[in-house]
């Protein structure tokens, strides 16, 4: 079996169901509205690069920025469950199948990062005392990069899944060091540092007991890759439901358990449940903290109030993808509840969470007050809070219409 | 003045396609407190049958009344008065196995208090009380094949559909399933149960349904389905391999 094919066809065939979604994201207003941002923000950062205010923490904002991008590791293998029986006897022969997926992982997502280091340099290169040469540091971040998802590939082969949490936080912990050495150290000593480092980390990861190929795992990985692509079109475009990776998060077991015991609840039930194990709960929090980040640094501005009603849209998108689980269920239609009432119950999750989020949102922009002047801010972050419970109203009340009618085209 | 059957088929004919329909002119009844068989090969049209009955498949012809009701007259009592135990568990990965069980009786309304002893019994029954708290996906086959079973069980409707409910079930599963359904029956609920396992049902169902090619080729108590294939002593296994493959 030509297994390097294989995988092409493969790729091809995913991206050939994927394709012809893009148009209508590009078609989407959402789409211009990331591109109003985009501009509006290329206008902000060059205004800012250009009058950089004293003792800004340079070398802080590139460690907090880069590591992000420089630990996270994700492979598309496109493997199928059938896979554990079918491609089982080419267990040997998988790493000719994998390598593609290990290289690709590596490019893409090196690409993001230098695009990233590169918008950061005008900032770094101006503000910082001893600035690293551009060459080397970009270097650096590859040998980081590939690192870091050899790492992550040897993470899914491990036999222990105890293991492998450790080796997670081993590599985030080694990511970090080899980047905070990098900012502060002198570079011959921090050169010397994350070669030893890196040797090190490698050599340990020959130790946890791994399998030729992690199936289960890898698999279970795909499927959430393909998941988080299918949500991420669900924000534009009606796409078939996927399976969506779910996380136990054990401390938030308790939500969803104090609504009142009646029929009408069920489906707020199971969507409340649905939402704090789902991917969705995780996007909400990763952007709520960066867009209070940048609302706090843009407190008390026009533009910050566009940021912040721009954050409060994307969260009640994000939030809204909610719809598409269990979307299709069986229990949904055989069980007795009044139809609609999973609609009814996702808008209103939508409102509730999008409501909470956008007053979160608020206190960073409302720090203006507390700054010199703040009788005079006091109309726009007023009307700034006033103007993202409009926006949260406004876009329920557009969900509720646009769920309507795709429910009554479907019956 | 007469009992009204818990579920009435009158001549149906359905299928996925008009110009092929699966199930020829279906008729059969289930009477309150009664379990029935539907037996038969692969593809004779049980689970096409089912479907019809929860209201997955609409009928080209005829009817299907639950508790006297059609689907289109009443659909919010017609499946409350349904429970479903499918062939493969269909499981919410992001429910705990308590919280399955507590969003099916929050959906059929059951009070609070009688899902509380109804899930402890259950609970016990199937012996998943040190798997309360785990989430569906970090189960077994037939441990997820139990709580649908159980999520069944919680609603107690007047009428079970249960389609190869022995499937993945471990034999203390099996004995728990089949003691409990006839605990069922006996409080007045009637079973519909597919299943390939003849001798077992044998034992336990009252009557009988042989579905051959969407036709139903015999129906009635195992000593009338001998009496019709003309076998007074033979099993129900033996009656079937006659009745489906013409006496060979």
């Amino acid at each position: 079996m030509d297994l390097i094919n294989l995988r092409k066809r493969r790729r091809a065939a995913f991206w050939g169901d994927v394709v012809p979604y893009l148009g209508y994201v590009i078609q989407s207003g959402v789409a211009v509205v990331f591109l109003f941002l985009l501009i509006a923000f290329s206008a902000w950062y060059t205004s800012f690069v250009r009058h950089i205010p004293d003792h800004l923490p340079t070398n802080l904002i590139m460690l907090i920025v880069l590591t992000p991008l420089s630990i996270y590791g994700s492979f598309r293998t496109y493997l199928q469950a059938a896979d554990v029986i079918f491609l089982l006897p080419q267990e040997s022969r998988m790493t000719s199948y994998f390598a593609g997926s290990f290289r690709s992982g590596v490019i893409y997502k090196f690409a993001g990062l230098s695009i990233l280091f590169l918008t950061l340099w005008p900032l770094y290169v101006r503000s910082c005392d001893d600035p690293r040469p551009f060459l080397l540091f970009w270097l650096l971040l590859l040998a980081v990069k590939i690192v870091s998802n050899y790492g992550a590939w040897q993470e899914l082969k491990m036999v222990f899944r105890r293991d492998a949490r450790l080796f997670r936080l081993l590599r985030w912990g080694v990511i970090i060091l080899i980047l905070a050495t990098w900012l502060w150290q002198p570079i011959s000593r921090a050169l010397i540092f994350a070669s030893l480092l890196m040797i090190t980390y490698m050599l340990s990861l020959r130790i946890p007991d791994k399998y030729v190929v992690g199936w289960d795992t890898l698999i279970a990985a795909e499927k959430a890759q393909v998941g988080r692509v299918m949500l991420m079109l669900s924000w534009f475009v009606d796409v078939p439901a996927q399976a969506q990776r779910v996380y136990p998060r054990r401390l938030l077991g308790f939500a969803g358990n104090r609504l009142p015991w009646k029929q009408s609840s069920a489906f707020p039930y199971l969507m409340t449940k649905t939402l704090v194990r789902s991917d969705i709960l995780g996007i909400l929090i990763r952007l709520t903290i960066l867009g209070a980040l940048i609302i706090w640094w843009m407190q008390g501005t026009w533009l910050g109030t566009a940021v912040y009603l721009f954050f409060v849209f994307v969260l009640g998108i994000q939030v809204s993808a909610l719809r598409r689980y269990h979307a299709e269920s069986l229990w949904v239609s055989l069980y007795p509840l009044p139809p609609g009432s999973q609609r009814q119950a996702v808008l209103n999750i939508v409102f509730k969470i999008q409501l909470v989020l956008s007053c979160l949102l608020w206190l960073p922009f409302a720090a203006a007050l507390m700054g010199e002047n703040p009788m005079s801010q006091v109309p726009l972050v007023i009307g700034t809070g006033i103007a993202g419970i409009l926006v949260t109203a406004l876009y329920n009340r557009s969900l509720a219409r646009k769920w309507l009618k795709e429910d009554e085209e479907q019956y | 003045m007469s009992q009204i059957p818990v579920l009435e088929v009158n001549r149906l004919s359905g299928g996925y396609s008009t110009k092929r329909p699966v199930l020829h002119d279906i008729n059969f009844h289930v009477e309150p407190g009664e379990m029935v068989g539907l037996i038969g090969l692969n593809g004779a049209g049980k689970s096409t049958t089912m479907k019809h009955i929860l209201g997955l498949m609409s009928p080209q012809q005829g009817e299907i009344r639950v508790q006297g009701q059609s689907r289109n007259e009443a659909s919010q009592s017609y499946h409350s008065s349904i429970a479903f135990v499918p062939e493969s568990p269909l499981l919410y990965e992001e429910l705990t196995v308590r919280e399955h069980l507590e969003f099916t009786a929050r959906s059929y309304g059951v009070d609070r208090e009688q899902f509380e002893k109804r899930s402890e019994r259950l609970l016990k029954l199937f012996h998943m009380t040190d798997k309360v708290n785990s989430l569906s996906m970090h189960l077994s086959k037939g441990m997820r094949q139990k709580v649908m079973i159980m999520c069944a069980f919680i609603a107690k409707p007047p009428l079970y559909i249960i389609d190869e409910p022995f499937l993945g079930l471990d034999p203390l599963g099996i004995r728990s399933l089949l003691d409990f359904m006839m605990e069922m029956k006996s409080e007045g609920s009637s079973i519909l149960l597919s299943s390939h396992i003849l001798s077992t049902i044998e034992n336990y169902c009252d009557r009988f349904i042989v579905l051959h090619q969407g036709v139903i080729i015999a129906q009635g108590t195992l000593a009338e389905i001998q009496a019709q294939v003309g076998r007074p002593d033979a099993t129900l296994e033996q009656l079937f391999y006659i009745l489906v493959q013409g006496g060979e």
